[in-house]
C-alpha cells in the first residue's frame, strides 16, 4: 500500500465521517403493533419503580414504555405494554403529572391506574382525560392514601390515531455589534406556526412527576 | 418586553394571585369521585379584560438593541398594536360581538353537556384582574360549588409577518372551582387556546385550523369570519374547563 492509497483511503474515511455527520437520523415512528406473545396475565407489581417526591419541588422521572420492557394480555388479546410504579407512602399530599411524551411522530397511547395495595383497581385513566401540558399529553392526579401503585400502559384500544397540532412560538437569539462606543447587544425574535402530526403508539416516552401541593 | 405574551400573561395572572384569598400556585386537579355530590355550580360572571387583543408576536420592536432606535421601534410597535386592537375592537363592536357574553353563555351550555346544572351568580370582584374572595359568595344563589373564570386576553395571534404565520384566534385564562362551603379551591388551572411557547403547567389547546387572516386588513376584510374564529376559541377554553371538571 502506498502512501497515496493511504491518503485517499483516509481521506474516504474522513468525508464519510463527515457526510456521516450531516445524514440526519429518519424520524421516529409510532410502533403500531405489540409484536410480544409472551405477555404477563396480569402487571406485575411486586418490582414497581418508586416514585421518588421532594415535597419543594417536583422531579420529573422519565420511563420508557416497550420493548423490552413488560406487556400484560388483555381481554381481546391484543395485549398492552406497561410499567409499574410505587407511589410516595407516609401520608404525603402530593399531586402526580402523568404524561407522555411525543419523539418525532411517535407518541405513547397512555392509559393509567391506580391500585391500592391488595392490588384492586381503584382509578383508571384514558386518553380522554388527557390534555396537552407544555409538550406532555399528560394528566393530574391526587393519589389517595390507600392508592400505593401505578401501573402505566399503552392503550391498544387508540393505537394507530393520529393527532394533528398547530403550535406557535418564538425563538429568541442575540448577538452583539461593537462600535466606537462599545458592544451592544441586540435580540432578535423569529415567530413560526407550524403543524405537528403524531400518531399514538404501543411504545413511547413517558415522564412521572410527583408535585408538591398547592 | 415579555419573552411571549402566552407567558407573561400567564405568569402575569399567577403573580397577581396572590392579593386572593388562598392562593393556588401549583395546579389543583378536580376529583369528580370525592366531589360526587356537585350536581350544580355556580358560574361567576368572568372576569374580561376590556377589549381584545391583536398581538403581532414577533414585530419591528423585537429587533432592538436598546438606545434610540430600539426604543423608537418598540413605540412604533406598541402603536401599531394599539391601532389592531382599535380597529379589532370596532369590529366586534359593529358585529354586536360581545365576548363576554359569548363566554358566559358558552360556559354554561359546556357544563351542562357535562351533565351540570348551572346557576349564574355575581359576586363582587375585588379587582377586575382577579379572582373573587371566597367570602364574595356568601349572599350569592345556593349551588353545590362556585366556578370562576378571569380570562387574561382574547383575540388573534400571529406569530410573525406572512402568509405562513397568520393571525389565529386565541384565548388565555386560569379558572378555579371553590367548595360548598367556600372554605377550599377544589380545581384550579390555566387553559391557553393558541398559545406562545406554552409553559409545562398550563393546559394548551391547539388552535383550529379553520381561521386564518395573513393580516390584520384580512380580518377587517371578513367580519363574521372575525367573529366566528373568536367564538371557536372561546368553546375550545369552554369545553376545556368543563372537561377538567369531568
Amino acid at each position: 500500500m502506498n502512501r497515496r492509497t493511504i491518503g485517499l483511503r483516509i481521506s474516504g474515511a474522513v468525508l464519510g465521517a463527515l457526510l456521516a455527520g450531516c445524514v440526519h437520523a429518519p424520524p421516529v415512528q409510532p410502533q403500531l403493533a405489540l409484536g410480544r406473545t409472551n405477555c404477563d396475565a396480569t402487571p406485575v407489581l411486586a418490582d414497581a419503580v418508586p416514585i421518588l417526591f421532594d415535597s419543594k419541588n417536583g422531579k420529573p422521572m422519565d420511563a420508557w414504555l416497550g420493548d423490552p420492557g413488560r406487556c400484560v394480555q388483555t381481554a381481546d388479546a391484543v395485549g398492552d405494554f406497561y410499567a409499574s410504579f410505587a407511589l410516595p407512602r407516609g401520608g404525603l399530599a402530593y399531586t402526580l403529572q402523568i404524561g407522555a411524551l411525543p419523539k418525532d411522530f411517535r407518541l405513547l397511547a397512555p392509559e393509567v391506574r391506580l391500585l391500592n395495595d391488595r392490588g384492586e383497581i381503584t382509578r383508571s385513566f384514558t386518553v380522554e382525560q388527557f390534555l396537552f401540558r407544555g409538550n406532555q399529553l399528560s394528566i393530574l392526579v391526587r393519589p389517595y392514601p390507600e392508592e400505593t401503585t401505578m401501573v402505566v400502559l399503552s392503550d391498544h384500544r387508540i393505537v394507530g390515531q393520529s393527532l394533528s397540532r398547530i403550535q406557535e412560538g418564538i425563538t429568541v437569539s442575540s448577538y452583539n455589534v461593537i462600535s466606537r462606543s462599545g458592544t451592544h447587544t441586540f435580540t432578535s425574535k423569529y415567530g413560526y406556526d407550524a403543524v405537528t402530526e403524531t400518531t399514538f403508539s404501543f411504545a413511547g416516552d413517558l415522564r412521572i412527576m410527583a408535585l408538591p401541593p398547592a | 418586553m415579555p419573552r411571549t405574551f402566552a407567558r407573561a400573561a400567564y405568569f402575569a395572572l399567577v403573580l397577581l394571585l396572590p392579593a386572593c384569598s388562598t392562593p393556588p400556585h401549583t395546579e389543583i386537579p378536580f376529583d369528580r369521585n370525592a366531589a360526587s355530590g356537585i350536581k350544580t355550580i355556580g358560574v361567576a360572571t368572568p372576569s374580561f379584560p376590556p377589549g381584545p387583543s391583536a398581538v403581532l408576536a414577533s414585530s419591528a420592536a423585537d429587533y432592538s438593541g436598546g438606545g434610540l432606535i430600539g426604543g423608537f421601534a418598540y413605540m412604533v410597535a406598541a402603536g401599531m398594536q394599539s391601532d389592531r386592537e382599535t380597529a379589532l375592537a370596532k369590529l366586534l363592536k359593529d358585529q354586536n360581538f360581545d365576548a363576554k357574553a359569548e363566554f358566559t353563555r358558552s360556559l354554561a351550555a359546556a357544563l351542562q353537556s357535562r351533565g351540570y346544572q348551572t346557576v349564574a351568580v355575581t359576586p363582587a370582584r375585588q379587582s377586575p384582574e382577579l379572582f373573587v374572595g371566597g367570602d364574595a359568595f356568601k349572599d350569592q344563589p345556593a349551588a353545590d360549588a362556585y366556578l370562576d373564570v378571569v380570562v387574561v386576553r382574547y383575540g388573534y395571534l400571529a406569530s410573525g409577518l406572512g402568509d405562513s404565520r397568520p393571525y389565529r384566534p386565541m384565548i388565555h385564562l386560569s379558572c378555579r372551582l371553590i367548595s360548598k362551603d367556600l372554605k377550599a379551591i377544589i380545581m384550579f388551572d390555566s387553559v391557553l387556546v393558541n398559545p406562545l411557547d406554552t409553559p409545562d403547567d398550563a393546559v394548551q389547546i391547539a388552535p383550529l385550523p379553520e381561521y386564518t387572516f395573513v393580516d390584520t386588513p384580512s380580518l377587517s376584510a371578513e367580519p363574521p369570519r372575525t367573529v366566528a374564529g373568536i367564538k371557536q376559541a372561546i368553546d375550545q377554553s369552554t369545553d376545556t374547563i368543563a372537561k377538567l371538571l369531568k
